[in-house]
């Protein structure tokens, strides 16, 4: 706040706060006045007196703002309606503003004066200045250009609950903001999403108790209550730094990555821990009720069998505040997605994705029977197995994949190899012509003198491409033949 | 699920209506949940909409909406303050045009009967603006809505100024502002500012002592009655004997210094410039720095 320059306050409009200065006629005597209208001169008794036809410039009241509205300066005026007697000690400071770039100096350097002057403090503990607002290929929105995103249509094509998470998720500190309907789009696909999942909890069970008091008991309930803590800590921290963008971005992931993609497919193993997602699920709606005000209102009753119009609100519900991460809950079920990814990756080498198989092999250093016998259902179910073993040692005679914390093996004998061997070796036939037709014409003498370079480059790359699928078509041959 | 599927157009107005009514927006809305001694202020910077809600609007409002949300479900006391402004300019310039359109002004129904026809529209602009703020689904304590010039806040400007009038704080003095002949003063965010290529007109200086004469060149020789110094930077060799001389001013005859400041561009025309402090605002804190006579040369209408 420094290098200020004097500033001046009069405007020759008609419509604002007039100036309440006064002038006497006869004797040149000037004076301030808080009262409404003056009749006579303090000073020379005359009547011959006029007030100063300016009003003040706007930002003479925003200026006051952060402490007018909270009384200052009001006398009585519809006190305890709009504004009570303990509001001053209560909001002075104000906690936060938050404003854009564009009007720093107009409005917010103005208030601090003010208020450093009248309230002996500054009006604000923090600002939190927002960037611009552009379109998806950065450009300034204007209507001469036809790319402006007008807010309240995307309300009404969308959804202010999209809208807004849109806004928030993009709203990085210090960045311009770029907006486009696909990001509005593939909101409406997380919307989608959170419909669904409620679902699908209550085509399982009807209503679902509030976490708070409910004993979470089953093995996936306790994971997800783990990472639904993780969250709830992350979105907390974020928030506290107003780091918009990255709260949403962890409930959002929480939400969809770890509550949808693997809480609600791994509940298919375990029926009996739905009643217990149902109620996290509901946790869930109020870790993203700031952000997507309505359609976690919807959710959240729906899920308790009430209504909003017999039963509170989630807004003036207690935010979730439990932080505390399950370790050994948590371990149990990285190995398990890892073995169900694991097995998963096995499968498409022999074209069997989307497949069920007889028999996997899982081979897991330091677990215990008890363990073995918790992740099986799961690993059965996701990886679409009939049989799983845990094994100590590999298994010969299988086709195997290795992960960050397991080995799995598809034994051979258990699939039927013939269609893949045909296809494996039509593709190896198929690149063994590719070979032989590059490596001839690099062969030639002639061509190789009369090529340009880049053709030759080219031919050789392509050459070296054939050479290393052929390699690993006929490894993956050899290990089914075996 | 109950049979019917998410609407969020019918949902979002029905919810938005009941937690209004149930007053969940105000300061107590969260009593229940209240802890002693947390105690969460934002204000609404008093928007100055006149027209249909921007995207940079839907922003911040959402910003503050969430972080409202947030603390008041974490067991904040919570006042989001909501207001309007009552944007001076730009409402007056609203209201001129509507009375423009009728065949008439505002000085032939005069000051009193402006201010009605300002407030009328000022209610009018305000409750589109709020219903447009309520489809965002934004949760401020709106049954504490103000207006800049609502009657509290005439109350507290009055006592503001007063107070800083009589500290000797505001004062009437010469000032260089941005002046339009119609609306008077403006602020800085209300100028725009655009280029144009200018011409140079140069002027011949004649020295009072009748020695000659120096080349002044200058694209605003309107301002020529005004000028009250010729300058030259203190380290153009070309002109480094004549500081301090004194030219007389042709038609005026009025006598001037020739002063050096750094604030002289030498490669910038002749290297002499004309100093006219009451209409440019280089010129005008040169003539501060320098203590020149400032000459006002045309009234607020521009003549």
């Amino acid at each position: 706040m420094g290098d200020l320059r004097d500033w001046c306050i009069s405007r020759q409009l008609w419509w604002g706060h007039q100036i309440p200065v006064f002038y006497c006629d006869d004797c040149e005597h000037e004076w301030a006045s808080l009262k409404d209208a003056e009749h006579e001169c303090p000073k020379c008794a005359s009547k011959n007196i006029h007030q100063d036809p300016d009003v003040l410039d706007t930002w003479f009241s925003s200026a006051l703002w952060p402490f007018s509205t909270l009384g200052w300066g009001n006398g009585d005026v519809e006190m305890d309606k709009l504004f009570t007697s303990q509001d001053m000690k209560d909001f002075y400071p104000n906690s936060l503003l938050i404003t854009g770039f564009d009007i720093l100096f107009f409005c917010v350097a103005r208030m601090m004066m003010m208020g450093e002057s009248f309230m002996g403090e500054l009006p604000f503990n923090h600002i939190y200045l927002h960037a611009l607002v552009r379109d998806e290929n950065g450009q300034k929105m204007s209507k001469s250009k036809g790319n402006v995103i007008d807010p309240l249509d995307m309300v009404e094509k969308y959804s202010a609950d999209i809208l807004r998470f849109t806004l928030a998720i993009s709203a990085a500190q210090g960045r311009d903001i770029r907006m486009s309907t696909d990001k509005l789009e593939q909101n409406r696909n997380f919307t989608n999403k959170l419909y669904n999942a409620a679902k699908f909890l209550q085509m399982n069970v009807d209503t679902f108790h509030d976490l708070k008091g409910f004993c979470v008991e089953s093995a996936l309930g306790r994971y997800m209550l783990s990472r639904l803590n993780v969250a709830t800590a992350e979105v907390r921290s974020c928030m506290d730094e107003y780091r918009f963008n990255d709260a949403a971005t962890a409930v959002y992931r929480f939400i969809w990555n770890e509550f949808c993609d693997w809480g609600i497919e791994l509940s298919k193993a375990d029926k009996g821990a739905i009643v217990e997602l149902g109620a996290i699920f509901k946790e869930s709606m109020k870790l993203l009720h700031p952000f997507m005000p309505f359609i976690t209102e919807y959710l959240y009753h729906e899920l308790s069998g009430t209504s909003l119009e017999n039963a509170d609100s989630v807004m003036i519900m207690k935010y979730p505040y439990k932080t505390k991460k399950r370790l050994k809950d948590e371990a149990r079920f990285e190995i398990i997605m890892d073995v169900i990814i694991s097995i998963r990756r096995a499968k498409v080498l022999v074209d069997l994705a989307n497949q069920k198989i007889e028999k996997a092999y899982v081979k897991i250093d330091n677990i215990s029977h008890e363990e073995q016998e918790l992740m099986k259902p799961f690993i059965l179910k996701l990886a679409k197995v009939d049989i799983v073993e845990f094994t100590a040692s590999k298994v010969e005679n299988s086709v195997s994949d290795i992960s960050q914390k397991c080995e799995t093996f598809i034994p051979t004998e258990s699939i039927d190899l013939a269609p893949i061997i045909n296809r494996l070796s039509k593709q190896d036939e198929k690149l063994q012509k590719e070979i032989d037709k590059l490596s001839g014409m690099l062969n030639n003498e002639r061509f190789v003198a009369n090529a340009p370079e880049d053709v030759l480059a080219k031919n050789r790359e392509l050459l070296a491409d054939a050479q290393s699928k052929q390699k690993k078509v006929i490894e993956q041959l050899n290990s089914l033949k075996n | 699920m109950s049979q019917k599927s998410y609407e969020p157009s019918t949902t979002e107005d029905t919810f938005y209506k009941i937690w209004e009514e149930r007053d969940y927006f105000e300061v107590e809305g969260n009593k229940e949940i209240q802890e002693d001694a947390k105690n969460f202020s934002i204000m609404m910077p008093p928007p100055n909409v006149t027209g249909r809600l921007h995207i940079g609007h839907a922003l911040t409002f959402t910003l503050q909406d969430i972080i409202t949300r947030y603390k008041r479900m974490d067991g904040y006391k919570t006042l989001w303050q909501p207001g309007t402004d009552h944007a001076g300019i730009a409402t007056q310039n609203v209201v001129e045009k509507q009375l423009l359109a009728e065949g008439t002004t505002k000085e032939e129904i005069g000051r009193e009967e402006f201010l009605k026809r300002a407030w009328a529209w000022k209610e009018e602009s305000a409750g589109i603006m709020t219903s447009q703020l309520r489809k965002m689904g934004v949760s401020p304590a709106w049954k504490r809505e103000r207006f800049t010039m609502d009657e509290g806040l005439q109350k507290s400007v009055k006592e503001a100024f007063v107070h800083l009038y009589n500290q000797g704080l505001i004062v009437r003095g010469n000032y260089m502002v941005n002046w339009c002949t119609h609306d008077g003063a403006l602020s800085d965010i209300e100028v725009e500012h655009e280029d144009h290529d200018g011409k140079f007109y140069h002027i011949k200086y004649p020295f009072a002592d009748g020695s000659g004469f120096v080349e002044v060149a200058t694209t605003r020789p309107e301002t020529y009655f005004g000028d009250t110094a010729v300058m030259v930077h203190p380290d153009d060799a070309r002109y480094k004997d004549i500081i301090g001389k004194k030219i007389r001013l042709p038609l005026t005859e009025r006598e001037v210094a020739i002063i050096a400041d750094e604030h002289v561009d030498m490669e910038f025309g002749t290297g002499v410039v004309k100093v006219t402090p009451a209409h440019d605002k280089n010129d005008y804190e040169v003539g501060k720095r320098h203590d020149l006579e400032f000459i006002t040369v045309f009234d607020e209408k521009a003549f």
